[in-house]
């Protein structure tokens, strides 16, 4: 028979462990919290649609909560912006593969559907074009949706987000050297459109 | 060092960013929400136990390839018993003299042990 003192022990240890799995669910929604508005606007300027960026930053907190949740806190940040930026990028793979489909079928039938309201309407005001200061906002908006993928990620992860070149080559899966490349051209291509703006 | 100060369209860029990501509307919040639960509620990976698991799987395939090794030469194979029983037989056969006419008589023996089978039934 176990000694009293064993029984009182096993409900303590369970309670601990419950606590502490409590403890680690908390920490893990306050850091979502301060990076899932950011992470939304981050989706909605690559994809050009609300919907698709709800669907990916819900992506990306199931994917980021499932591998890297039992991680220490201070790993979270670039390895959340990681998951994220592997969702956008195979969004845009699907988007591709999707438009040769759309593009050869569209050559097949000329009389069906029109498989280009599929679509993203490049005249869709952005996140940024709803903003009360209008113009800047627009020209920021436009500026940004013209710079590729991989400099508009560096460009928001590095200057907006503020993680260090190491941590968005960690969420960029880059080097540190292409990082800065990235964000080199990317501020100077902010620049030319954005200084007229001052 | 000193960090130099950021150009004026930067910081506008910046400041106009963190105003978009400030400003969505209650129903995008709602989802949001709603998508964060749910992604909390699912498992997570435990990466101690993964390594765990892998550690003992990594045990295990060892242990099983030193025991194969380890007994490997003290186990013939089939081919070096049928090889050494044959060494053997020969080795007998050709050390008796007898042997050899026994084997020269199997037709005689064979016939024999016919008869006795027709006598006996």
């Amino acid at each position: 028979m176990l000694p009293a003192s064993c029984l009182m022990a096993i409900p303590d240890e369970r309670m601990t462990d419950d606590a502490r799995r409590l403890d680690d669910s908390r920490a893990i929604e306050r850091f979502l919290r301060t990076v899932e508005r950011r992470a939304l606007r981050m989706a909605e300027l690559a994809t050009r649609q609300r919907e698709d960026a709800i669907d990916l930053v819900q992506d990306a907190m199931f994917g980021f909560v499932r591998s890297y949740g039992a991680r220490d806190a201070g790993e979270w940040s670039p390895l959340f912006w990681r998951v994220l930026d592997s969702r956008i990028h195979d969004w845009h793979r699907r988007q591709r593969v999707r438009g040769r489909w759309f593009a050869w079928l569209d050559r097949r039938d000329e009389d069906g559907d029109d498989p280009l309201a599929a679509v993203p309407d490049a005249r869709e005001p952005g996140p940024l074009a709803r903003l009360a200061d209008g113009e800047a906002a627009l020209a920021l908006d436009a500026a940004l949706r013209a710079l590729p993928l991989r400099q508009r990620q560096a460009f928001l992860l590095r200057m907006w987000e503020g993680l260090d070149v190491a941590a968005t080559a960690t969420a960029m899966r880059c080097s540190e050297g292409s990082v800065k490349t990235h964000l080199s051209r990317a501020l100077a291509n902010l620049r030319n459109r954005l200084e007229a703006h001052r | 060092m000193t960090t130099p100060p950021r150009e004026p369209w930067l910081d506008r860029s910046l400041a106009l960013l963190e105003q978009s990501a400030e400003s969505l509307d209650a129903a995008t919040l709602s989802r949001l929400n709603r998508a964060r639960q749910a992604a909390l509620a699912q498992p997570r990976q435990r990466h101690w136990r993964i390594g765990l698991v892998l550690a003992g799987a990594t045990a295990v395939a060892l242990a099983i390839g030193v025991g194969h090794r380890g007994f490997a030469p003290t186990q013939p194979q089939p081919a070096d018993h049928a090889a050494a029983a044959d060494g053997r037989t020969l080795d007998a056969l050709a050390a008796d003299d007898d042997s050899l006419e026994l084997t020269e008589d199997l037709d005689f023996y064979a016939w024999l042990d016919a008869q006795q089978h027709d006598v006996d039934g």
